[in-house]
Parts: structure tokens; C-alpha cells; sequence
């Protein structure tokens, strides 16, 4: 083995890393806003990057405004999820395993209708810099993966500032903690949820458009996605903003170094099995208990 | 009993909150017949009664937690009975719970930030991107929520989660999150339970002193010391008034001291 090829891997594995992170910490958001595990997470990417890709190719529009556009798509399928499913179960007493299995039918009701407005095929779409790339030690990596590195960090960052230094942020995790303590000193705790879904819908589709043009659109990328970014959240503490970057970073190294030193085709089953027993041993994840908590 | 057999009523001049003929069942259990109330306008009034007389589903009807099946809710001189607990916290409605319900896994400092959430006007937007205004109201809220915590004396916990207080600062921090926002009527649901004599004393003074400075108190409790700082009392007995007035009168009830306190 090569030390281009070990550094090439590496930034495989960075970059799915952070995509599986930007899914996780979506999964984060709404799991600490609203202590619902969605599995719909992997359909607000799938849906956002659908809605990017129509913009850029039929209505032509540049790629910044159409990846927001579909960024504005996911978080108003998170609205929507938030108002149609999540809200009528609760209304109706539903338990959390009530309102995960409601999501999971939610997510193969997307995937299901994506199949039949967008077809079979994969479809491409471009990235930030089109197919340059950057060469890094003789490996090289698309500039649009840095892009998505780049734009994933200041998401988390910003995320932490939301949650630690604004009223609304931290209104929202009031309401997620005690709901009647919260409505007492006026919180409308409803429409905290809605937001949170709302935030965890925007936030997979800005990992739906940056993913896109590295492994193209497909009706059954979203529970595939939604399969790793779950698993980088619970590696990494679920509930926690960076646990779950961390988690996804480590989902992500662990198979590009399968790939290099093993098989791809044992890439799952290596990852999968290493992850299996960091949770025996740290069963509330990489940052421990507080990643469960809302605070 | 009916009310009328009542030998201690009072008419405040001035009513803050009115309970009117409120009836509450569930399934067959009536916990509350045509049950009155008045909270008069700058008074701390107080509820008692044995376990069992109705005095938390008085509360939660007050409060919004539950509706009545029949009669009104009036504050302001407006019906609020079917109104939400976040509308009825907006118009100055707050209440605390029997079990402190502070935020545990945030700081005392944004517990009480939090509690000054309906003073926001900046908007969600200009919260999410940090916009000027937004970034000046947190401030205010900051301040706000230091001086109150000097005020609560809970300065030297200020960066502690509040869920690994003791229970005598929880309850301390959910009264102050509850008043930090200058709620016109202030309901706590039984605030001394587990605290010790001293912690009972410094509510007490807090209690007098939110009052003097013209929040309406609306107190449920079995603490007698603490009921002592009531301007008038309630006495509430397998779903109905049989009391209502000064405190000393009221102890002095025979149907009180029956019902209530054993003698």
C-alpha cells in the first residue's frame, strides 16, 4: 500500500464522514428538540437534493440558489412531517416507538413516491467547482468535498452558538425538557417542535445538496443515509451536535481503512462490527451521557 | 354544605381572578361542585384543604392544565377557561409546580433567560441569525436574569445545572424563573414542600416582598407558617368552599378545624 493511497482513503473517509455526521446531526437536532428518533432524516437529503437538481437542470438556476432552494425543500418537509405525522400521533397519546415507526413509513413513503415522480435512474448533479479537484500529498480530492468539509464545520459551529447563545435556541431545549415547566412561562411549545423539525429538515438538506454531486441522487439514498447518519448519532452521543460529527467522522475512517487494509466489500461489516463494541463499552456513546440530555 | 352556610366570606374590592361555580368530575368521582373563588388584585391568597378535597384540580383549572366541565375561569373580567396555559403565562398567569419543574439539564443563568422568553420581540428570525436586536434583547435578558438571581440568592449557582441543585434551590430557581417576567398573578402549588424551617422563612419573605411589590400571590399549600403570610384563605373541602377569610378566622372554624385540621 501506497501513502497516496492511504492519504486518498483518508479523504474518502473524511468526506463520507462528514456526510454521515451532517445526517446524524440532523437526527441530533430534532432528537434533542422534540425526543423523537427520526428516521425520516435520510429522506430530508433525498428530497432536497431532488429539489436542487430540478432547479439547476430545468430551471437553470446557479448552483448556490439551487442547492438553497433545496435546502428551503427539506426544512419544509420537516415542517410538514412535524405537522401531518409527528403531531397527530402525539395528540393521540402516541409512545416514542409509536412516533419512530411512524417516521420509518414516512421514509419509505418518500423513497416510494421519489421512485415514482423521479424515476430509477441515478441522476448526477454538479458540485461547488465543477470536477476540479485538489491535490493533497499526491492524493486528490474534489473540491467540492471541501466545500462540503467546510460547510458541514460552520453548520455545527453554528448550531452550538444557536443552542448555547440565543433565547430561541435555548427555548427550544426548555420545551424539549420539561413541556409543561415551558408553557407555563410562555413558550409555545408546539411551534418549538415545529421549528425543531423544521431546523433538522434544513440541516439534511444541506447535507442532501452537498452529497449530491458526489454519489448522485437516487430514490434509495435516503434510508441508506438515514442507516449512517443514525448510527453516527448514537455513536457519538445521541442528542449531541458534535457527537454526532465525531461518530460520523469515525463511521467514516473506519471504512476507508477497511477498504485499504481489508475489502470494500467488508467495509460495513468492519465498520459495523468496531462500532458495535464501542457501544457495548460506552453505551451512551462517545460523549457519554450529557449527549442524551437536552442541555 | 353550600356556600351560603359559609361563615367567613369576603368580597374583595377589586378581583384579579374569579372562580365561578367550577364543577370538575372524572368518571363518576365529582372532585369539584360549583366551586367559587376570588383572588383579589395585589393579595396573596391562599388555598387549603385535606387530601383528596380538590385543591390541585382547582389549581390545574386556574392554570389551564385542565378545563372545568362546568362554570368559568374570569381574570381580567374575561373568561379563560378553555384559554391555553401559554396564552393565560402571556397575559401574566404563571404557575410553578408541586414537584419543582426546572429545566435540569440548563444552567440556573438560562433557566432564568429562558423564563424571560415571552418578553422577546425581536422574532425567530432575528433570534436564528443573531441579528442586532436580537443579540441586544439577550443581553437585557441576561442582566435580567442576574440581578434576579442575586435577588433569589442564587448568584454562586449560576453556572450549575439546575437539576443537580438541592431541592430548596430548585424550588427557589422555578420561583424566580416564574417571576422574572413580572407575572401579574403568581400561582405556586404547594412551593415549601421540602424545604427545611430556613429555606420556608427566606420563601416567605420572598413571597411578602414579590407581593408588596404589586404580584398577585395565589398560594395552595399545607404549610401553615407559610399560609400565615395569606391575606385571605380558602378552605376547600370534598369539592366545596367551606371557608373563605382572614387566616386566624378561618383556623378558628369549627367546620375547618373538623375538615381539616383534626380538632
Amino acid at each position: 500500500m501506497t501513502t497516496t493511497l492511504f492519504i486518498q482513503s483518508l479523504l474518502a473517509g473524511l468526506t463520507n464522514g462528514f456526510v454521515y455526521g451532517l445526517i446524524g446531526l440532523g437526527i441530533s437536532v430534532i432528537f434533542r428538540g422534540t425526543r423523537v428518533v427520526n428516521a425520516m432524516q435520510g429522506d430530508f437529503a433525498l428530497v432536497a437534493g431532488i429539489a436542487a437538481c430540478l432547479a439547476l437542470d430545468w430551471l437553470g438556476l446557479p448552483i448556490a440558489v439551487g442547492f438553497l432552494g433545496g435546502i428551503i425543500a427539506g426544512a419544509l418537509v420537516g415542517w410538514a412531517v412535524e405537522l401531518l405525522l409527528i403531531r397527530p400521533t402525539q395528540a393521540r397519546g402516541g409512545s416514542e416507538d409509536s412516533l419512530l415507526l411512524v417516521t420509518l413509513g414516512g421514509a419509505f413513503a418518500v423513497s416510494a413516491a421519489a421512485l415514482l415522480y423521479f424515476g430509477r435512474d441515478s441522476r448526477s448533479m454538479p458540485g461547488f467547482g465543477g470536477n476540479r479537484s485538489l491535490d493533497v500529498f499526491d492524493a486528490a480530492i474534489r473540491v467540492h468535498a471541501v466545500w462540503l468539509i467546510a460547510i458541514a464545520i460552520v453548520v455545527v459551529v453554528a448550531l452550538r452558538l444557536f443552542y448555547q447563545r440565543t433565547p430561541l435556541g435555548q427555548s427550544i431545549l426548555a420545551a424539549s425538557i420539561d413541556p409543561e415547566g415551558a408553557a407555563t412561562i410562555g413558550i409555545n411549545v408546539p411551534r418549538m417542535r415545529t421549528l425543531t423539525f423544521m431546523l433538522g429538515g434544513a440541516v439534511g438538506g444541506v447535507a442532501g445538496v452537498l452529497v449530491s454531486p458526489l454519489i448522485t441522487i437516487h430514490y434509495e439514498m435516503g434510508l441508506l443515509l438515514t442507516l449512517k447518519g443514525f448510527t453516527a448519532a448514537i455513536v457519538g452521543g445521541l442528542g449531541n451536535p458534535f457527537g454526532a460529527i465525531m461518530g460520523g467522522l469515525l463511521l467514516g475512517l473506519v471504512e476507508a481503512m477497511a477498504i485499504v487494509f481489508v475489502s470494500s466489500g467488508y467495509k460495513d461489516v468492519i465498520a459495523m462490527s468496531l462500532l458495535i463494541l464501542i457501544m457495548i463499552a460506552m453505551p451512551n456513546g462517545l460523549l457519554g451521557r450529557r449527549g442524551r440530555v437536552g442541555g | 354544605m353550600t356556600r351560603a352556610d359559609a361563615p367567613l366570606t369576603t368580597t374583595p374590592s377589586s378581583a384579579l381572578l374569579e372562580v365561578r361555580a367550577v364543577s370538575k368530575s372524572f368518571g363518576g368521582l365529582h372532585v369539584l361542585r360549583a366551586v367559587d373563588l376570588t383572588i383579589a388584585r395585589g393579595s396573596i391568597t391562599g388555598l387549603i384543604g385535606p387530601n383528596g378535597a380538590g385543591k390541585s384540580t382547582l389549581f390545574n383549572i386556574v392554570s389551564g392544565f385542565l378545563a372545568p366541565d362546568r362554570g368559568d375561569v374570569i381574570y381580567h373580567g374575561r373568561p379563560i377557561g378553555r384559554i391555553s396555559v401559554v396564552d393565560r403565562s402571556r397575559a401574566g398567569l404563571v404557575r410553578t409546580f408541586q414537584t419543582p419543574q426546572v429545566f435540569g439539564h440548563l444552567t440556573v443563568r438560562e433557566n432564568l433567560v429562558a423564563g424571560c422568553h415571552k418578553l422577546g420581540r425581536s422574532g425567530m428570525l432575528a433570534d436564528m441569525l443573531g441579528l442586532p436586536l436580537a443579540r441586544r434583547e439577550l443581553a437585557q435578558m441576561q442582566r435580567r436574569a442576574a440581578l434576579t438571581a442575586a435577588r433569589f440568592s442564587l448568584e454562586p449557582v449560576a453556572d450549575v445545572l439546575a437539576g443537580k441543585l438541592p431541592v430548596g434551590q430548585q424550588r427557589l430557581l422555578e420561583l424566580a424563573r416564574a417571576a422574572i417576567a413580572d407575572p401579574e398573578l403568581l400561582c405556586l402549588d404547594e412551593p415549601s414542600s421540602g424545604l427545611n424551617g430556613d429555606e420556608v422563612d427566606q420563601l416567605a419573605r420572598m413571597l411578602t416582598q414579590l407581593n408588596e411589590e404589586g404580584m398577585t400571590v395565589f398560594l395552595v399549600s399545607h404549610d401553615m407558617e407559610l399560609m400565615g403570610c395569606a391575606a385571605t384563605v380558602n378552605v376547600l373541602c370534598f369539592g366545596e368552599t367551606i371557608a373563605s377569610g382572614p387566616f386566624a378566622a378561618v383556623k378558628a372554624d369549627p367546620r375547618v378545624r373538623e375538615a381539616y385540621l383534626g380538632a
